[in-house]
């Protein structure tokens, strides 16, 4: 399930003040504030200048990054059952044990993104992940140059994935409209 | 229901390449305008000019915060209604019967808590008998821009919408439509 979070990012796709055949820009007024993994609001502030154009954000979609780095999305895997809301600003419980070796992004048809991470198992017992989150790392503070990371999209699995001991597995993530 | 214009602007929006600026190079597609025609739209790699190069899809972008009360306006969306009854589908492009004698007179766009964004049209039955109106269509009026020609302004349906419930105008009456596209 997409999260606020996202609605909220896509939403600025219409939010452009900027002229007729300008670069998009964001506006510098009533802009949303996003949840951080920790739960707090952060503020979206816009200033004048490179950072602030809005395409930065977007260009973030054809990024996937192994971890959390700047203007990049990445993958984490979990174990939590909860049922998913739009309001989830993180993934029940983050498995910290296995790890994100490789990652692709990719198109398929009917306007879909792929996102595909392989995660394995160093540990010497098996892993079973019942929850995937997607993330980005974007700059929030336009002013002050601040980055924040974010949770789009939490789904809990309906057939869970083991991944067994010292073993990988690749999970691929698709978003589409 | 959303049309494939409007999926393929937004995925387009989103396969940026670039990391931090407007890269145009992987913006392409082809919508269908209003006539029936294909159109590509196709990003240029022109290095630090690419925001310049890339300003079809900016325009296109900037269009959804732009409202105009007809068609025909570069860079704005617009709102039309018609008489037709036939499901929508994501590969319609234009309304199926498209009503004239009502008349666009205020168009605003704005947001609703960051989540949605609502178009607001107030349309004028200017007619002596009443409109029946099933169907309405969100539009945009976009520029392929070529660098011999400049600017050459398409209108394009984003989205169709059959009513559940038709609206009536009577003869001379003037009624608010409100439009509304959240994820």
């Amino acid at each position: 399930m997409i999260t606020n979070n996202f609605k909220k990012i896509l939403m600025l796709i219409f939010s452009s003040t900027a002229p007729v055949r300008d670069q998009p820009t964001l506006p510098t007024t009533n802009l949303p504030k996003l949840v951080g993994l920790d739960g707090i609001e952060y503020q979206i502030v816009n200033e004048t200048g490179w950072h602030s154009n809005m395409t930065g954000w977007f260009n973030i979609m054809n990024h996937l990054a192994k971890a959390s780095s700047n203007y990049n999305l990445y993958l984490k895997v979990g174990t939590g059952t909860a049922t998913p809301t739009e309001n989830d600003y993180e993934l029940q419980t983050v498995n910290t044990d296995v790890s994100c070796d490789t990652v692709i992004v990719g198109n398929s048809a009917n306007y879909t993104k792929t996102y595909t991470a392989t995660f394995s198992n160093p540990t010497n017992s098996d892993i079973t992940v019942t929850e995937i989150g997607l993330y980005a790392n974007i700059m929030y503070n336009g002013r002050n140059e601040e980055y924040m990371d974010v949770l789009l999209d939490r789904t809990v699995l309906t057939t869970p994935i083991t991944i067994p001991a010292g073993e990988s597995k690749a999970i691929t993530y698709e978003l589409s409209f | 229901m959303i049309t494939n214009n409007l999926k393929k602007i937004m995925f387009s929006i989103i396969a940026g390449s670039s990391a931090t600026g407007f890269s145009s190079s992987s913006l392409s597609a082809t919508l269908v305008d209003t006539s029936g025609a294909g159109v590509n739209y196709v990003g240029e790699t022109m290095g630090n000019a690419s925001m310049y190069r890339a300003r079809p899809f900016g325009a296109l972008i900037n269009s959804f915060n732009h409202m105009a009360t007809n068609s025909g306006a570069l860079g704005t969306t617009f709102v039309k209604v018609g008489t037709g009854t036939t499901e929508a589908t994501e590969s319609d492009y234009s309304l199926e019967v498209e009503n004239t004698d009502i008349t666009c007179a205020v168009a605003s766009c704005g947001t609703s808590d960051n989540l949605t964004k609502v178009y607001t049209v107030t349309f004028s039955n200017t007619t002596e008998n009443d409109v029946v109106i099933t169907e309405i269509g969100l539009f945009g009026c976009f520029s392929t821009f070529d660098n011999d020609m400049g600017d050459i302004p398409l209108n394009f349906l984003l989205d169709r919408t059959v009513l559940d419930t038709p609206i009536t105008f009577r003869a001379g009456e003037t009624k608010a439509i409100t439009y509304e596209i959240s994820f």
